[in-house]
């Protein structure tokens, strides 16, 4: 469960502030470009410290303005899939994936969903188990997009957030990528939070939609 | 032929080059990161343009102040001295302060455009999978600028290489002691009869600077 009620203010003076709440399976969040959307991904990642309020997960506090509570990014075990991949260029398929996962160390593992599961289970759920020696620039963009799914389940999140995972994705590809999706999102039973213009994906993945 | 200034030349600009590593990537990350996020203004005017001084202020100007903040009785001379026992004034070690302080816009400069070119996005999913502010930069963000730190490394190398204003007034103008190439050459032209020492010198001056334009070129690339 994900409780958020936060202000954050842009630097040109527009200030978002959300108040909601999301339990858990996936949770779709939908509204006009320029409301907050992705903001709202990086409040909840860490990734953007809110200027008031107060940002908790199954009780756990994130982020408390008044209290001075603040848990950075990487003790907070999201996972985070944004339009472009972001591959680490310097890495192999397979350094990509085992990023996230060597750090797993000082996380409260125990109680992820996906903990246990190896890089190599993910790589052949997401047939990705033949690239794993390539380097990010020797894969086509559909394969990234796969590794870029995967690094993020092989850091064995408690939370999934995808911002608008298929944005970038010709049809095609978005068609393979939301089975993919939909497929690892079921099996691997994480709290989702996804932003996404794509119907279909919501459609098929969403549990509940808020709309901001 | 006296080898001597060439190999107090390099071993200053390898000392100096070392030296401003840290320094270089530490002020070029900070004001890269000042110039994108939401607080900036005054103080980061202030490092740019105290950073970036050297490089157009006449190198003895440099010097004379330099002279000033080391020599006995200056304001961090008088420190170094009474605590360390170390003179920074008239001995090799002026010469590789001097050295690195001229040489340090030239280092900044590559890496903070290389700094400028990597996705913050990129950074950021490092943060989200585990990886604490230090950790990111060193496995994330420094592979990605290695380009820029190659390039910065080779032309701080041979700025250091061919310094001779500042280097004349702290270091001094002693053969055999503080003399490095540039110093040689000024003071074998004003030999009479010296001038043919100065070829040996001007080749390694030469190649020196042409490895480091050619080091800049590719990795700017």
């Amino acid at each position: 469960m994900i409780e958020i009620d936060a202000r954050f203010r842009y630097a040109g003076g527009f200030e978002l502030a959300v108040d909601e709440s999301f339990g858990r399976g996936v949770t779709a969040v939908t509204g006009p470009s320029g409301v907050g959307k992705t903001t709202l991904i990086r409040l909840i990642a860490g990734l953007l410290r809110p200027d008031g309020g107060r940002v908790a997960f199954d009780g756990e506090v994130w982020s408390d303005a008044s209290a001075g509570v603040w848990v950075p990014p990487h003790r907070r075990g999201v996972g985070l899939v944004t339009q472009q991949p972001n591959l680490f260029l310097h890495r192999s398929v397979r350094g990509n994936l085992a990023f996230g996962a060597t750090r797993r160390t000082g996380r409260t593992s125990a109680t992820s969903v996906t903990c246990g599961t190896g890089v190599a289970e993910i790589a052949t759920r997401l047939r990705i188990a033949d690239l794993l020696d390539r380097m990010p620039s020797q894969i086509s963009g559909g394969q990234a997009h796969r590794v870029s799914l995967g690094r993020s389940l092989a850091s064995s999140p408690r939370l999934l957030l995808l911002d608008e995972p298929l944005a970038s994705l010709d049809a095609g590809l978005r068609e393979e990528l939301v089975g993919v999706i939909a497929e690892v999102v079921g099996a691997f039973e994480l709290p989702t939070v996804l932003v996404s213009h794509d119907e279909a994906l919501v459609e098929r993945l969403a549990d509940r939609v808020v709309r901001l | 032929m006296n080898w001597h200034p060439v190999w107090l030349s390099l071993l200053v600009a390898t000392a100096a080059t070392v030296a401003g590593a840290v320094p270089a990537v530490g002020v070029a990350w900070w004001l890269e990161r000042r110039s994108t996020s939401r607080a900036g203004g005054a103080v980061r005017s202030l490092v740019e343009t105290t950073v970036m001084l050297p490089l157009v202020l006449p190198p003895v100007v440099t010097g004379y102040a330099l002279l000033w903040l080391l020599g006995r009785g200056g304001p961090i001379g008088r420190w170094t001295e009474d605590w360390f026992g170390v003179s920074f004034v008239f001995n090799w070690k002026g010469a590789v302060v001097a050295a690195a302080v001229v040489a340090f816009p030239l280092w900044v400069r590559p890496v903070r455009a290389a700094l400028g070119t990597v996705d913050r996005d990129v950074v950021d999913v490092a943060r989200t999978l585990g990886a604490g502010p230090w950790d990111a930069f060193r496995s994330v963000t420094l592979p990605s600028i290695r380009g820029g730190v190659a390039a910065g490394a080779a032309l701080a190398f041979a700025r250091a290489m061919g310094e001779f204003g500042a280097t004349i007034l702290v270091a001094g103008n002693l053969p055999g002691r503080t003399q490095t190439i540039p110093l040689a050459i000024f003071d074998a032209v004003q030999t009479p009869g010296g001038a043919a020492g100065v070829w040996p010198l001007v080749a390694v001056s030469v190649a020196v600077a042409a490895a480091a334009v050619a080091i800049d070129r590719r990795a700017s690339r």
